[in-house]
């Protein structure tokens, strides 16, 4: 047999290792996605808190009604649940369009690292020149790093957008799953709660248990 | 271990259906977004006319009157009672059309006495009732006329036979009105 690669001990070690870190990779992201499904379950039980007093008391009796009735009562709670968040939104949207429109300047980066934008706060490295293939070889550069953390009088505005975009999304991305769970569980109880089963019922129940048919001396059931 | 391979083939389950999900996601919140807008103008016009964006839906509402009604905390009158006292009644002030009304606290002593003696006086005096010349009473509408219970009179009726097979017919009647009206009943 012709083997067109040939391995040596420490590539077959390093490919090893990768797999190991690929199959961890993928057993991660399963407890994460099994971590969400778990959460997501606990916010929809409160839609069970929002519709069980109509549904207790036989004032709703139809799974229409029923999705019509639930389907207000979600809307409403992630408007409470979330008009915070659209304020703090709209508070660091507000604070760029008052600076833009003061200072007449519409060129404002929000992202610069330089002078004027919350990058200026962050490690950032330069991968561009990492790879380098120089004839049949391959060279490997370590990143250069091009921003250290410092605070940039100028970009005061960035940081109170970014401050504003991240908690408020965050914020608002957490009632939309809220919102999205108790969806899902909505479906789920009106197709539970107003089902009718014929699981285990027996319209001849009487002649189930056999011990309790007696005969008499003539010969009659009792 | 079991559980290992089993979180790893949902790892990857993920991972595939991961852009489909954040599609969905981003669909789901611009949509949400716009909903939040509509219900927002909603609550601002309800706040204006006095309502409540989260005030309780009719279901709600008979949900918790059965329930009240079911722990025994109220019978089914006291809540129909207390809705009606929770019915906001405008009440208009006599004296904004009294152009000659006082204020109690500008009232000299002889005003505030002149008016506890016409207060005194009409608690005394019987209240006549009051009599609306503009009103007339209503008739009754689809009234059944009332019968009047005419007395029956027992006829004597005597059936004499013929000689000729003929059955005659002869009636008593002792009143002197003429009226010879006697059911027969044809069979």
């Amino acid at each position: 047999m012709i083997f067109l690669i040939s391995l040596s001990e420490n590539d077959k070690r390093l490919i090893f290792a990768l797999l190991i870190v690929l199959i961890l990779l993928f057993v991660l992201i399963g407890y994460i996605g099994f971590l969400i499904t778990k959460v997501m379950k606990w916010q929809g039980k409160k839609m069970d808190t929002l519709v069980a007093d109509p549904v207790v008391t036989h004032v709703i009796t139809k799974k229409g009604h029923f999705l019509n009735y639930a389907r207000k009562k979600n809307w409403r709670l992630f408007f409470k649940q979330s008009y915070v968040a659209i304020l703090i939104l709209i508070t660091g949207a507000a604070t760029l369009l008052i600076r833009d429109a003061v200072m007449r300047d519409f060129s404002y980066n929000v992202f610069d690292h330089e002078t004027t934008g919350f990058n200026t706060l962050l490690f950032l490295w330069d991968f561009s020149g990492c790879i380098k293939k120089e004839g049949i070889s391959i060279v490997l550069n370590w990143p250069v790093l091009i921003n250290s953390p410092h605070f940039s009088v100028d970009a005061i505005i960035s940081y109170i957008f970014m401050a504003c975009m991240i908690v408020g999304g965050l914020w608002y991305l957490i009632a939309l799953q809220s919102l999205i769970s108790r969806t899902i569980r909505m479906y789920v109880l009106s197709t539970k709660a107003f089902e009718k089963s014929l699981e285990g019922f027996n319209q001849n129940g009487q002649y189930k248990n056999v011990d309790n048919i007696s005969t008499t001396s003539n010969g009659e059931e009792k | 271990m079991l559980n290992l391979f089993k979180n790893f083939g949902k790892g990857i389950l993920y991972v595939l259906v991961l852009p489909f999900l954040l599609v969905g996601l981003a669909i789901y919140a611009v949509v949400a977004f716009f909903v939040f807008i509509f219900l927002a103008i909603k609550g601002l016009v309800l706040f204006f006319t006095g309502r409540s964006l989260y005030e309780d839906l009719p279901e709600d509402k008979e949900a918790k009157r059965r329930i009240a009604i079911a722990n025994g905390e109220t019978s089914e009158d006291e809540m129909v009672q207390e809705e009606k006292h929770d019915e906001v009644t405008i009440q208009h002030d006599e004296t904004e059309n009294d152009p000659f009304y006082v204020p109690e606290y500008m009232k000299t002593e002889e005003q505030k006495a002149q008016v506890e003696q016409e207060r005194m006086e009409r608690e005394a005096a019987p209240e006549e009732p009051e009599v609306n010349l503009f009103e007339t009473p209503s008739e009754p509408i689809n009234e059944e006329p009332v019968k009047e219970e005419v007395p029956v009179q027992e006829e004597e009726i005597i059936i004499r036979k013929s000689s000729q097979n003929a059955t005659i017919l002869e009636i008593n009647d002792d009143d002197d009105t003429g009226d010879n009206g006697v059911n027969i009943d044809f069979e």
